[in-house]
């Protein structure tokens, strides 16, 4: 259980830290699923576990060195990483020079624009590759307490209860600030 | 901007409801406060919106999530013939139970794809590869007795190993140098057979080498490696990040194209390191801290852990663990070759002695004479050990040019026999490129011994006039690394071809494949209106073979699981699968002929 994984790697023990970067590797590998899923263009070049290869290795390289001082700060730290890793994942695959931009064997259809965004990734249902790169980014500017409570439901996985004690607020507080959150970034959503 | 409280007081009394399961509507929720009700009802959409696109939602946040990761105990499997025991191990992809075979009465182990672990794919490659590891027939493998089906599961049955496995051993005692090493030769001899059935192992590591009563090694899991590509689930992520310690760098950071026999070499390089000195390479205090030394640091030489390890072992031991696949053994029988000079006290080529070093022997051989030498090198200020230092280098570049000759003949028979040398008629310029003679012409400078840059042979394909562009369709072009083979070989003084070889009979150039030639129809008939130059420009050219294997990668050879072409042939998304939708599917058949194809190498097309 992480919630009890957190005061032993504070407290320096190496099995616990290990453990949750086990964790945050998963929740890596859950979200860079969901992210890709509904891509095809990427999907043809690269399955999501080849991408999500080096991104674990760089994560856990990353948190690897922290010494956490507070199970908050590493979270807060874990979230922060993975939330990077998802939308260079995005970029390296949709920016410019991604191969999903710009491969052109799909000729028949990628005769009006190869390097065109794909139109059906703009309707509604799951976001795109690049909305999701997009939503990572809204989730980084959100106000601190609002992008705490996103970090540990949306990229650590927690339930409601564990992620208010690790706050140390009351679940209704919590509650609150998901919604903030949330209404938040659909605001940004829905002017994108 | 919110209507701050109220609002927000509205929306917990929601999600409490929402929570328990009970439903409220906005016109419930802001019986006593109407005005609120537009806003109210605007902030839930958000607030469900927004959770649906995250995938998320405070309820089930948690427990959807960890679903995907907690295994959960399997009950035993019913197979028709056999009497399934017990578990033995579980591993990332699959089970492997004790079984008794009813009819022959004997006890196998068998193997099964976990149940929560199902997936089209993953039955296609756990078939593929249990097929694979059943061609390896080798002592020192685990047999493989059957594959089949069971309850819409497939496993195979494969030889009970009772004695333990090596992992166990070492934690009991510790083996001595000689012990280790031949060890280590008969692994290593029994991973260069597979090799030559085209498996890389992948996953070689102590607990994977299973003892016989009388201690005989037997390799097990193989061809079902976890691999790089597999469904990143908790075992995998697991063991990327939790047993380094007899992983390649480039196995564990995913360079696909660059895994090969010489990953194996590592691992087998790994357990005898850890043979020797008691711990792997790279030990640190967690996986994760292994993971980061293996990627950053060398190891450490194993006689400063054991001092009375032998220096040569050691040399062999430390060239497997080279970072750098081009720099360890370039094959499991080079290794063997090497371990087999230990055992019989002659020099191994893993040990490099160097200028000194040599200058010090040869001095301890020659003592008086060099007592001499060195007072006149004193008197005359002559630089002995320079001197000796160019002959030594000169030596070894001309040595590995005569290691190489076969390799480049190779090469040049590969490349550029068709145009020079197969067949009478199609000889340009009287030259065939096999016969060394002809090559190293003075008045045709094509290999001017030596000066790789002054060889036509190297400008030409270098400058990509060799071979030429209108026959790239049919001829491979010359790789970066055949070419750095070649300049060694020509800088080396280019040393004749094996005699041996030179007396062979020469080959077609493109040796004819049936399995290509039936790709090659498949991919005429079904890809190449979508693939030929002018509709795919940039994109594969279906039918071009160099730009499918050597250029885009997307077939590598042998592994065709790991090749983008075929899980595009066999995506079990509809949309991804190729050919489209809107053109004729390839067949079981065909997708089979593509498979074997790439599997046996996937050989060059035909020309015709």
């Amino acid at each position: 259980m992480i919630a009890q994984l957190l005061p032993l790697a504070v407290a320096g023990d190496k099995t616990a830290l290990d453990g949750l970067l086990r964790h945050c590797a998963d929740r890596l590998t859950i979200l860079t699923r969901r992210m890709m899923a509904d891509f095809r263009r990427v999907r043809r070049w690269a399955e999501t576990d080849d991408v999500l290869q080096n991104a674990l290795v760089r994560l856990v390289n990353a948190l690897g060195s922290v010494k956490p001082q507070t199970s908050r700060d590493f979270l807060a730290l874990a979230s922060l990483q993975i939330r990077r890793e998802l939308i260079d994942l995005a970029r390296r695959f949709y920016g410019p020079e991604g191969i999903g931009a710009n491969h052109d064997s799909q000729a028949k259809q990628d005769l009006q624009g190869p390097g065109l965004p794909d139109p059906a990734d703009q309707r509604a249902g799951p976001p795109s590759l690049a909305q999701w790169t997009e939503l990572h980014a809204m989730i980084e500017t959100l106000p601190a307490d609002e992008r705490e409570v996103m970090g540990l439901i949306f990229y650590q996985g927690f339930t409601q209860t564990e992620a208010a004690e690790v706050l140390n607020v009351s679940v209704r507080t919590l509650q609150r600030r998901w919604h903030m959150a949330l209404a938040r970034l659909h605001r940004v959503w829905n002017v994108e | 901007m919110l209507n701050g409280d109220t609002i927000g007081e509205l929306m917990l009394e929601w999600e409490a409801a929402r929570q328990e399961g009970r439903e409220l509507t906005v016109e419930q929720l802001c019986a006593a406060c109407p005005q609120h009700a537009d806003e109210l009802r605007s902030m839930i959409r958000a607030v469900l919106k927004m959770e649906g696109v995250l995938n998320v939602t405070l309820i089930e946040s948690h427990q959807g999530d960890s679903a995907n990761l907690d295994g959960r105990p399997e009950p035993l499997p019913v197979i028709p013939g056999y009497e399934v025991v017990r578990i033995i191990d579980r591993g990332g992809m699959g089970i492997v139970y004790e079984a008794r075979h009813l009819e022959l009465g004997r006890t196998v182990a068998i193997k099964m794809i976990a149940r929560d672990r199902l997936h089209p794919k993953l039955i296609f490659r756990f078939q593929a590869e249990a097929e694979a590891a059943a061609r390896v027939q080798h002592p020192n493998f685990v047999q493989i007795f059957e594959i089949g089906q069971a309850g819409g599961q497939p496993f195979y049955s494969m030889e009970f190993v009772a004695g333990g496995n090596l992992a166990e051993l070492l934690a009991k005692r510790s083996l001595s140098a000689r012990s280790a090493a031949q060890m280590t030769l008969t692994l290593a001899h029994a991973v260069h057979a597979a090799h030559e059935c085209g498996i890389v192992h992948r996953d070689l590591k102590p607990s994977n080498v299973m003892l016989t009563a009388d201690g005989t090694p037997k390799i097990a899991d193989f061809g079902l490696a976890k691999r790089l590509d597999d469904d990143f689930g908790q075992t995998h992520s697991g063991e990327v990040l939790g047993t380094p310690s007899y992983m390649a760098p480039e196995q564990a950071e995913g360079r696909k194209s660059e895994i090969g026999p010489r990953t194996d070499v590592y691992s087998l390089g790994a357990i005898l390191y850890e043979l020797l000195a008691g711990q792997p390479p790279f030990l640190g205090a967690s996986p994760l801290d292994s993971l980061r030394r293996l990627l950053a640091e060398d190891p450490v030489a194993p006689t400063r852990l054991a001092p009375s390890i032998p220096r040569d072992l050691e040399a062999i031991c430390l060239k497997c663990l080279e970072k750098s696949p081009g720099r360890r053994y370039d094959s499991a029988q080079a290794l063997a070759d090497d371990l087999r000079c230990f055992l019989e006290d002659r020099p191994v080529s893993a040990r490099h002695i160097g200028p000194l070093r040599r200058t010090w022997k040869f001095a301890r051989r020659h003592h008086q004479a060099i007592t001499l030498c060195a007072a006149l090198a004193v008197l005359l200020s002559i630089p002995v050990g320079f001197w000796l230092e160019q002959v030594y280098a000169q030596r070894e570049i001309r040595q590995k040019a005569v290691e190489q000759a076969p390799t480049v003949r190779e090469i040049l028979r590969r490349n550029c026999y068709a145009c020079h040398g197969q067949d009478v008629k199609d000889v340009r310029k009287n030259l065939d490129i096999l016969n060394h003679r002809q090559l190293l012409d003075s008045a045709r400078r094509i290999v001017v011994r030596g000066a790789p840059e002054d060889s036509r042979l190297i400008q030409r394909i270098a400058d990509g006039s060799m071979p030429p562009e209108e026959e790239e369709l049919h001829l491979p072009r010359v790789s970066e690394a055949d070419l750095v083979i070649l300049k060694d070989w020509i800088l080396g003084g280019a040393p004749p071809f094996a005699a041996a070889d030179a007396a062979a009979a020469d080959p077609p150039a493109v040796p004819r494949s049936e399995s290509a030639a039936a790709a090659k129809a498949i991919f005429r008939k079904h890809c190449y209106q979508c693939h030929k130059f002018d509709v795919a420009k940039g994109g594969i050219k279906i039918m071009h073979h160099r730009l499918l294997v050597t250029v885009r990668k997307v077939v590598i050879s042998g592994q065709p699981d790991d090749s983008e072409l075929f899980q595009l042939l066999t995506s079990e998304d509809d949309e991804t699968r190729m050919p489209p939708a809107t053109e004729a599917r390839l067949t079981a058949e065909e997708i089979e002929t593509i498979r074997r194809w790439i599997l046996e190498g996937a050989p060059p097309f035909p020309k015709h």
